[in-house]
């Protein structure tokens, strides 16, 4: 054999060697955890000051503590924060701070740090996109001592912790440095890992940082994180998420699709994780400011029309919880009776849409109107039907309200063009999820006060009872008493058929049993990677 | 094959065949399909069985009856397409070849110019403009495979405008619009007709990818590249929902494809001489 061609051998055989083994793969990197998400997962920014999904959140939950965690018990227990406590009135609360704290860029975490991550997300310039609401009306931040904050606010309020678990606490120095707009890629906080890179549309790496002293009560043992590196993977195709743990490209798929739970549950060398998550549900929200849903009878057709077991059998197996409300079925504040309130009934539904006007006199299936104020007489019932994703459970609602006569126009946008929708009140079914376990989410989506730009009560309806109810639930500390405004409000809401209920999403996580000290947080979309380890094999 | 008297190739007579079969589907499809398209007729994907012979989808639609129907929608897509881009085109290739000179410069640049982009890419932008709908997508592609049309009457024209009798049409005093319409299109016929069938075939794959894309045809319309999109998530257990559209696509457009060819063997006096 000449050289030229020894050579040309085993150079191909090189490739073909690197062409088996994956880089970034899980098997030739035991010290990464690579967690696989679905691309439409990922937030638009990484800073949570500013990004209003949960999913940035839970990035910045790697790179900074915050003052206090929910941890998988359901308790708030320290983080960066030792204690806490509040006057009788909840309108003053105070942060007791631990001592031992650097960030990651070498300055200190102290009381002046606190003070300035709370001014800047109430800072209008920073237009934080939640966070700022939850938060809530700080008057002033007044520095006790250098580990000592106590914040006071302007009206009683209660959910100050429950706010403050979310609140990633960043380097001063560092969001100075890099502003607003840039600070995003260049996170600074005091948690495990640095961020090392943000590549859109692809990947989120971060990196164990050294420095750290293992200073929330989640961590085991102080000290360092033990995985050296966590990537998460953005993974557009749900054939792909549900194969890629199996296939040996990630050590953990969040949002496993239910088709693929099977190939998971029981299986040799993977297990099968199952968060629920206390909120809203996967609700559609009726815009009742304008044809058709200003009548409460088309409103209360739509429920009846919809079946919502069926639903879930048919396009997830089961494995989804059905909604009948404002608040799903694990939220602690959940009402009973919603289920009782619009029962599947088609001809219950015919005869509310008959009684409003809608008829069906071309024979073409789908009601026309006919002498209802505001719309044109022989105007087709045509609702719009407007989500981010799962373009299937659409379909699946519209195949159940075309034998009611409703055409149900399917309108799947990004989420900005979301909140376009929204602020310019241009939609008639609107997909509208929050996820806490606190009560105060129905203030927040159901008081008449929040419906401004910005805000998140989109509906349009405008009742005191409602809006007196929801607004107590912001001075109220006891958490008996807030369920049963909670509950009482839930009540109201049905009554005025405000809302379309239809399923509620557990979280499924396929994860590799090479992996260990992967925790879930109380809540399905939370999860702590603080004691993560990937074993070699 | 020998028809009589006159031979035919083996791939012009399958050619035919599957088209005006999948015609015939498409004509007879509401008696023909089974069950309702959009109705939920069972569990959802369901393999392949008696009752379902394509299966069901996620829904638990039949996706035997919904190929049948996204047959009508996918033919009426590329007759209309086609129709669009050969009307527009030849229009603008009769009166380019046939005035030349500045109009000629003109027309041709911005054909040029359309041509610089690809097709899919012209009709994304149609679509992007326009919103996506079939109609939209049958007005995209028509308007992406324009300049095609335009570049091949225009080279035919150039060629027929120097006949004689078109000289003397002119010398008599024949109004030029009307030797362009009855002597000179005329003979952009044979050409056009086979790019048209190839186009036929080009447009229904560009519009079922369209759909695919979340496009073209929405939901609940029965359409191959919707029904094509919907299965692949679940493309390893249920394969059955896209590769049943995924094969009426292939079919008519492989129909398509012989067919052009096999009529531009037939018609082109080059080729055919090459042939015999």
């Amino acid at each position: 054999m000449s050289p030229p061609t020894r050579l040309c051998i085993i150079a191909l055989s090189l490739l073909l060697l690197a062409a088996c083994g994956s880089p970034n793969g899980p098997g030739d990197a035991t010290d990464e955890l690579v967690i696989a998400w679905p691309a439409s997962r990922e937030p638009a920014s990484l800073d949570g000051h500013i990004e209003p999904y949960q999913t940035a959140w839970l990035i910045d939950y790697m790179i900074a503590d915050p003052l206090l965690i929910i941890g998988p018990d359901g308790g708030f227990h320290p983080a960066l924060a030792t204690g806490w406590s509040s006057n009788d009135v909840a309108d003053e609360w105070t942060f007791t701070l631990r001592r031992d704290v650097v960030f990651q860029d070498g300055t200190p975490f102290n009381a002046e740090a606190v003070r300035y991550n709370v001014e800047r997300i109430l800072d209008p310039a920073t237009r934080s996109g939640e966070m700022a609401a939850h938060v809530g009306p700080v008057e002033r931040v007044e520095i006790v001592d250098d580990t000592t904050v106590t914040l006071y606010y302007e009206a009683p309020w209660v959910t100050v912790l429950d706010a403050f678990r979310r609140v990633p606490i960043w380097s001063p120095a560092a969001a100075e440095r890099w502003g607003i707009e840039a600070f995003d890629r260049h996170l600074v906080g005091a948690g495990p890992f640095l961020l090392e890179e943000w590549v859109p549309n692809d990947r989120v790496s971060v990196r164990r940082w050294n420095g750290y002293g293992g200073w929330n009560s989640i961590s085991r043992e102080p000290g360092p994180a033990k995985v050296e590196r966590v990537t998460i993977r953005f993974i557009g195709e749900e054939a792909v998420l549900g194969n890629i743990v199996r296939t040996g490209n990630a050590h953990i798929a969040m949002n496993l699709p239910t088709a693929y739970i099977g190939d998971y549950r029981g299986a040799d060398g993977f297990s099968l994780l199952t968060g629920y998550q206390a909120g809203t549900g996967l609700q559609m929200v009726m815009n009742v400011r304008r044809p058709p849903f200003n009548d409460i009878r088309v409103r209360q057709a739509l429920l009846y029309g919809t079946d919502q077991q069926a639903l879930n059998d048919l396009l997830y197996d089961g494995y989804y919880l059905t909604a009948d409300g404002p608040l799903n079925t694990v939220h602690r504040c959940y009402r009973e009776g919603n289920a009782d309130y619009y029962p599947h009934d088609p001809e219950t539904a015919v005869r509310l849409l008959e009684l409003a006007g809608y008829t069906d006199r071309d024979g073409d299936g789908i009601r026309e109107a006919y002498g209802v104020a505001g719309v044109e007489d022989g105007a087709p019932l045509r609702v719009r039907w407007t989500i981010l994703d799962r373009e299937e459970m659409g379909e699946a609602v519209q195949a159940q309200w075309r034998p009611l006569g409703v055409d149900l126009v399917i309108e799947i946008v990004p989420g900005p063009v979301q909140l376009e929708r929204v602020n310019a009140r241009d939609f008639d079914l609107i997909y509208e999820r929050q996820r806490s376990p606190d009560p105060l989410l129905m203030d927040m989506l159901w008081n008449s006060a929040h419906d401004v730009v910005g805000g998140w009560a989109w509906t349009g309806f405008v009742d005191a009872e409602l809006d007196g109810i929801v607004s107590q639930l912001r001075a109220i500390p006891d958490q008996e008493q807030r369920c049963e405004l909670a509950k009482e409000a839930q009540r109201v809401i049905m009554d005025n058929a405000l809302m379309l209920p239809t399923l509620s999403e557990p979280i499924f996580y396929a994860v590799s049993d090479e992996v260990r000290g992967f925790e879930l947080a109380s809540e399905g979309q939370f999860y702590f990677v603080h004691n993560a380890e990937v074993l070699r094999e | 094959m020998t028809i009589r008297g006159r031979t035919f190739s083996f791939a012009f007579v399958a050619g035919i065949t599957i088209l005006v079969a999948w015609v015939l589907v498409a004509l007879l499809a509401p008696g023909a399909a089974p069950h309702d398209p959009l109705a939920t007729v069972s569990g959802a994907r369901e393999a392949p069985s008696a009752e379902f012979w394509f299966g069901t989808d996620r829904l638990g639609r039949d996706v035997f009856s919904r190929v049948i129907h996204a047959a009508r929608v996918s033919l009426v897509l590329g007759f209309i397409s086609v129709a669009i881009g050969a009307a527009l085109g030849s229009a603008l290739g009769l009166v380019s070849g046939y005035y030349r000179g500045a109009i000629d410069t003109v027309l041709m640049r911005v054909v040029d110019a359309m041509l610089a982009f690809p097709g899919i890419l012209l009709a994304l932008v149609v679509i992007a403009a326009l919103g996506p709908s079939i109609t939209n997508v049958m007005i995209a592609v028509g308007v992406s495979t324009i300049p095609r049309y335009a570049r091949l009457v225009r080279s035919t024209v150039l060629t027929v405008r120097e006949e004689a009798y078109i000289d003397a049409a002119r010398l008599i005093g024949v109004p030029d619009f009307r030797i362009m319409l009855r002597h000179v299109l005329p003979n952009t016929a044979v050409p056009l007709l086979v790019l048209s069938t190839l186009e036929f075939g080009h447009a229904i794959s560009v519009g079922a990818g369209l759909s695919f894309l979340g496009l073209g045809a929405q939901p609940p319309t029965p359409e191959w590249g919707l029904m094509t999109a919907a299965g692949r998530d679940v493309l390893g257990r249920a394969w059955w929902i896209s590769t049943f559209p995924g094969l009426a696509i292939f079919t008519v457009v492989m129909a398509t494809n012989l067919l052009g060819d096999s009529l531009q063997e037939m018609l082109d006096p080059r080729l055919k001489a090459r042939r015999e």
